[in-house]
């Protein structure tokens, strides 16, 4: 142990899902086992942090300006699936059930962890709705009362009286869960059967 | 269900314990302060991964440890031979069911069904109202999922919501919290007018078998609100805003409801006798128990902790009376009990156990 190794390790126990036992592991692995794939790693770091961000169209992870979605002239524009996460976008991605366009949220309405209206990606959704021709929104968030009251919040105050058909779906998903950790066949079936919102 | 045997790591003064409970009725016998209750407690945790004693699951753990562990072996009408773990402490918590992670309590509550009796239960009568929801609300939780959920859901928005009002959250935000909120209040008011009243018919039938005379008890809701449908509760909550706002948080709903237990002499906390007292409480938990029975079809097992000892002759020969013969029951108390040749007795010393004889 010398300080330059604690102070790694301290640095990956931040990270979201390592407990001190994987930090360990890593920290290791990175400086004592395994030293030259440590140059590729740093590398590919900083490549990524360079040209990842955020698609100004819809807040997916994207290269560029456009992630690869807003980017696909395939795709149905009049439709949009919104989501609160990224790995939610890629678990219906990978679902292969939605052939429409999304919008990622960032997160949901929570007033306990300090998450309003502000902290969410909104305003590019209500450019959206000026500039794309947007005929329906399929609402695919948590099933739980804060993913219910963000729906709701986008229904009334975002959407408004504009004809637009919401959907959103909740058919399947396990109650207070997120989208991101259904299988790919509970997904298909809530996008199916996803219903009105009322 | 039946509990065949417990196994018990760093619980309150308990450093280890094995227990054998497969007699039908099992009773610990020692002086106070030895870790009776304590076992009992644990045995406890398996409906609802809550201890009738505290609130805190931290003061479960013996002191400079960080965790203790349960193992239960139980024998389950629908489940078979089943062994069921629990691990809670600083860490957080873990239960297993036959090796496998249930990682869901909505999932786990009301499985393992006993009820508790303890001296414990006078607070129900006596003291503030939450004491009675937390009562009613282990009872529902336990035999409804959707009780249960709608209960969850619902104290979660009413805290986004307070928090809301705290910081002065937008309109929008509040409608959006309420608009969500409402469905489950209606949900949690529905149920419980509808299932106290099932308790309460219970409660009648067993009273009648303690009680020494025609004493009439009753067990009515006392909703905050009146029950209405959703849209009247999104009103309601939308008008309160202004008062709620000033009081930083919101003030009415089924987070404040109540039940009231009375006799026909008046009401139970203020006019029964201290006889009469523990007698309701007893029958209460009888009709918990016949509850958990009728909707689960599990015979719950009782877990009489210094109750039974506590009552008068007429009392005990009814708890006799009015507690199905077929139900496991693990008792305790500092003396043996008259018939002490109707029970497997433990001796129990120092949080250590050991079988008399
Ligand atoms: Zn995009």
């Amino acid at each position: 142990m010398t300080p330059a190794y604690e102070k790694l390790l301290q640095e990956l126990k931040q990270l979201p899902g390592l407990g001190y036992r994987s930090a360990e592991r890593i920290a290791m692995h990175l400086l004592v086992e395994k030293t030259d794939s440590m140059e590729a790693l740093i590398q590919t770091l900083e490549q990524a942090k360079e040209v990842v961000g955020r698609c100004q169209h819809c807040g997916n992870m994207a290269e560029g300006e456009l992630c690869a979605v807003c980017a696909d002239t395939r795709r149905d524009n009049s439709k949009v699936c919104v989501v609160e996460h990224v790995p939610d976008l890629i678990a219906i991605e990978r679902s292969s059930a939605w052939h429409g366009q999304y919008h990622v949220l960032h997160g949901k309405l929570s007033p306990i962890h300090g998450v309003g209206p502000e902290q969410l990606n909104f305003s590019s959704l209500s450019k959206r709705l000026e500039t794309d021709e947007i005929q329906e929104f399929v609402l695919a968030l948590s099933n739980d009362i804060e993913g219910q009251a963000t729906c709701h919040y986008i229904q009334e105050e975002i959407i408004g009286p504009r004809p637009i058909k919401v959907t959103r779906i909740g058919f399947g998903l396990p109650s207070g869960g997120g989208v991101t950790y259904a299988d790919s066949v509970t997904l298909r079936s809530a996008l199916e059967g996803r219903r009105d919102y009322e | 269900m039946r509990f065949h045997y417990l196994r018990l790591q760093n619980f309150r003064n308990i450093a280890f314990a094995e227990l054998d409970l497969q007699a039908d009725r099992s009773f610990l016998v020692g002086a106070n302060g030895q870790g009776k209750s304590n076992l009992l407690e644990a045995l406890g945790l398996v409906t609802a991964l809550r201890s009738f004693r505290t609130q805190s699951m931290s003061a479960l753990t013996r002191q400079g440890e960080s965790s203790f562990a349960a193992v239960y072996s139980v024998e389950h009408e629908s489940l078979g031979r089943t062994e069921l773990e629990v691990q809670s402490g600083s860490a957080g918590r873990k239960v297993q069911l036959d090796g496998q992670r249930v990682s869901r309590l909505g999932d786990f509550i009301g499985r393992f069904p006993v009820v508790p009796l303890s001296a414990g239960d006078l607070m129900i009568l006596r003291g503030a109202p939450a004491e009675r929801r937390r009562f009613v609300d282990l009872t529902l939780s336990a035999v409804d999922p959707v009780y249960y959920d709608a209960l969850r859901n619902y104290h979660r928005g009413v805290a986004e919501r307070n928090r809301l009002l705290k910081k002065g959250g937008s309109a929008g935000e509040l409608s959006a919290f309420e608009a969500e909120i409402a469905p489950y209040a209606v949900l949690v008011g529905q149920h419980r007018a509808a299932e106290v009243e099932v308790l309460r018919q219970h409660l009648i039938k067993v009273y009648a078998d303690i009680a020494e005379a025609e004493e009439g008890p009753e067990l009515d809701f006392k909703p905050s609100v009146p029950l209405g449908d959703v849209e009247s509760y999104c009103q309601l909550l939308h008008e309160n805003r202004r008062r709620d706002e000033m009081m930083g948080s919101t003030q009415k709903g089924p987070h404040r409801d109540d039940f009231n237990l009375c006799l026909s002499i008046g009401g139970a906390r203020e006019y029964a006798s201290d006889g009469q007292q523990r007698g309701l409480c007893v029958a209460l938990r009888i009709a918990q128990a016949r509850i958990f029975h009728d909707r689960l079809g599990l015979k719950p097992v009782i877990l009489a902790d210094d109750v039974l000892g506590e009552l008068d002759p007429h009392r005990k020969a009814g708890f006799w009376k009015a507690c199905p013969s077929d139900y496991q029951i693990i008792a305790t108390g500092t003396e043996l009990p008259q018939d002490a040749e109707s029970w497997s007795v433990v001796e129990v010393q120092a949080g250590s156990f050991k079988p008399a004889g």
